[in-house]
């Protein structure tokens, strides 16, 4: 009878701790509501890629019809195609530019330091809108060429992105140096490296993982950026984001569902791709020790 | 390692033909306005000792350590290291290496990596690297962990990996800024020792820089005592504790009672100055150096004794005890005389039992002649 009842007291469980937050029903259920309110959206929309409708209203059936029709839009692929180009390019030259930002402005001490920094980040606060229109008045005073073959009709779209994008980087590559020990650096030069030797063996490694988020973000913010691209592409220069609001202008068909999901796919792909070559850089080292 | 003979026992100095090791003639640093972070110091530091720089945080010990590894360059007055005037030499050209403060081990490269690294950059064929660390590795008795990451090292093991990585460059005088600041106060004292015996080792030069005087005290050949930019007193440790050479050296070395007194009334028959201590009344003291006007007069608290009546031919006051304090291997007392001057003496506790004093209790404080300490600065 007791040792029954001592089981029995065994078995219920003690009531959640005081940071046990998992185990409150309240806050299960606005953990509930946060993700449904962040990808219900998503999840209908790829959803109704496989809807065999030609409105996305009424679930109709299971269809690879719109991926099909997608693929042969050689309009769509060519807007693809543009984008990709326009964000692998922007990327690379954002994360140069502004890593070098970053560095100079961690670095050294030099006049007007506080307004070149905030000089700097500016266009992240600027409206796009403005930006767009700023870019659109820059390119045509200065007679930007147009109708030159691709990829160099995407230039001015690819500078504009640059432009926006590489502050997001500098600030993260900033926020990464402000805990960089200075003693490594001067671990460095004062076993022999020199300058360039301590930046590339000491102060890269300590960025990375600053360097790596940084061009992902300037990747996703060059890919689905619309108002400024929008403002600096001609009728031969469409790119993703530009043709879909085209395609929906007519009406949204699974169509642009479907290209809409390849481009998130791509999106997790680009992302886990990163963040498993941190992991292996990481793991690997250990390794290299003993040779 | 490169340790061919030049270092061996305390203050040895190696041989006395060639220059010191390291030499500073008349070296200011300035850093902006204001007074001068290091301020026209001369230092000599034979070959082979264990130097230490000792000061209040503030007192430019460290800046002048950085001088030496090439990270400040002097506002004015010449370094030498091994003969050779360092001026304008970077820190990567020059024949020192620095323990951090912080170690500085590279987080992302395994202790090999860390320790290969000077090797490595200045192009040492991969078999020398690979002889030359496991050499360094096992002078800090840190074989078999090549392949960890600082991340998995102790604290202890973290200055080890330092202390590899700079003592398999080979250097001519090895920096240590703090080195031991950073342990906890068990391996402290076994990494005090463990230092002084590496440096026997390898025969090379060390020179560091600490606050702590019992670590100075404890390790070094030879300390400077710095102050506010300026060198106040270069000695071995017992000479500096015994026979400070102003106000602030006693005072910062271990604990002293310090007094101003006057030596204007010159001398007795028997050669001794005549010292009038306002509180405690007038003192005969051995000392042969010429002294006049205002100086400071100062005893260690250990070499006070108490007794119940008064001694003979002493220095002696009755005092009262005002408080006291237990720590173990000894009693600290505090003393007020009757004409209201303050004293703390140190009783060692040589015998087991009960501390046998309480406050209130009057004894006769006292203590030779030949202890007093006159500071003229």
């Amino acid at each position: 009878m007791s040792a029954a009842a001592a089981a029995a007291a065994g078995r219920r469980r003690p009531p959640p701790g005081p940071l046990e937050y998992g185990r409150r029903a309240w806050m299960r259920l606005v953990l509930l509501a946060t993700f449904v309110f962040l990808y219900a959206p998503i999840a209908t929309l790829v959803a109704f890629s496989f809807n065999d409708s030609r409105r996305n209203i009424v679930w109709r059936g299971f269809t690879f019809e719109y991926y099909e029709k997608a693929w042969n839009n050689d309009a769509l692929i060519e807007a693809f195609a543009n984008s990709l180009t326009i964000a692998f390019v922007s990327t690379l030259a954002s994360t140069v530019l502004g890593t070098l930002a970053a560095v100079a402005l961690w670095r050294f001490r030099f006049p007007f330091k506080g307004p070149h920094e905030a000089a700097m980040a500016l266009p992240i606060v600027i409206p796009e809108i403005c930006m767009g229109v700023a870019m659109l008045a820059f390119f045509a005073r200065i007679g930007w060429p147009t109708g030159l073959p691709w990829p160099l009709n995407l230039g001015a779209i690819t500078i504009a992105h640059i432009s926006f994008s590489f502050p997001f980087v500098a600030v993260v590559v900033r926020a990464r140096l402000a805990s960089f020990n200075r003693e490594l650096d001067e671990a460095a030069r004062d076993l022999g490296a020199s300058e360039w030797q301590a930046f590339r063996d000491v102060l890269v490694p300590w960025m990375l993982p600053g360097l790596v988020a940084g061009a992902l973000l300037a990747f996703t913010l060059s890919l689905d950026d619309f108002v400024i691209t929008f403002f600096t592409s001609g009728p031969d220069t469409v790119t993703f984001p530009v043709k879909v609001y085209s395609m929906v202008r007519f009406s949204v068909t699974p169509e642009v569902n479907a290209a809409s999901t390849i481009l998130i796919a791509i999106t997790l792909l680009v992302t886990g791709i990163a963040l498993w070559l941190q992991g292996r850089s990481g793991a690997r080292q250990p390794a290299a020790g003993k040779g | 390692m490169s340790g061919a003979g030049d270092g061996s026992g305390r203050g040895a100095g190696g041989g006395l033909a060639r220059p010191p090791i390291v030499e500073l003639r008349g070296v200011t640093k300035r850093f902006g306005a204001g007074p001068p972070a290091v301020d026209s110091v001369d230092l000599e530091v034979p070959r082979g000792e264990l130097f230490a720089l000792l000061g209040p945080s503030g007192c430019g010990k460290t800046t002048l350590l950085r001088m030496l590894a090439g990270f400040e360059t002097p506002t004015a007055g010449e370094i030498r290291i091994d003969g050779a005037d360092v001026a304008g030499v970077p820190p990567n050209r020059r024949p020192v290496n620095m323990v951090f403060q912080s170690y500085a081990v590279f987080p992302h490269m395994s202790v090999f990596d860390n320790v290969a690294y000077g090797l490595k950059v200045t192009g040492a064929p991969v078999t020398e690297r690979r002889e030359r660390v496991r050499e360094a590795l096992g002078l800090v008795r840190l074989e078999g962990l090549e392949a960890r990451k600082p991340d998995q090292l102790s604290g202890g093991q973290r200055q080890r990996v330092a202390l590899a990585r700079a003592l398999v460059k080979r250097p001519r005088v090895l920096l240590l800024d703090e080195p031991l600041s950073a342990l906890d106060a068990k391996l402290r004292e076994a990494m005090r020792r463990e230092l002084v015996n590496l440096r026997i080792a390898v025969g090379i030069t060390f020179v560091f820089v600490t606050h702590d005087q019992d670590e100075a005290l404890s390790m070094a050949d030879r300390i400077a005592v710095m102050e506010r930019g300026r060198v106040r007193q270069v000695a071995d440790p017992a000479t500096l504790y015994e026979y400070p050479s102003c106000r602030f050296v006693a005072d910062f070395i271990g604990k002293v009672n310090l007094f101003e007194a006057s030596a204007n009334a010159g001398r007795d028959r028997e050669g001794r100055l005549l010292l009038e201590v306002p509180g405690l009344g007038a003192l005969r003291v051995p000392h042969p150096e010429p002294v006049r006007g205002e100086v400071g007069v100062a005893v260690r608290p250990e070499k006070i004794r108490l007794g119940e009546s008064r001694p003979g031919a002493e220095i002696a006051f009755e005092a009262t005890v005002e408080d006291f304090a237990y720590y173990g291997s000894e009693t600290r007392l505090f003393l007020v005389t009757a004409r209201g001057m303050r004293l703390a003496a140190t009783i060692p506790n040589t015998a087991r039992g009960p501390v046998r004093i309480e406050r209130g209790a009057r004894r006769f404080v006292s203590w030779a002649p030949a202890d007093t300490l006159v500071l003229a600065e």
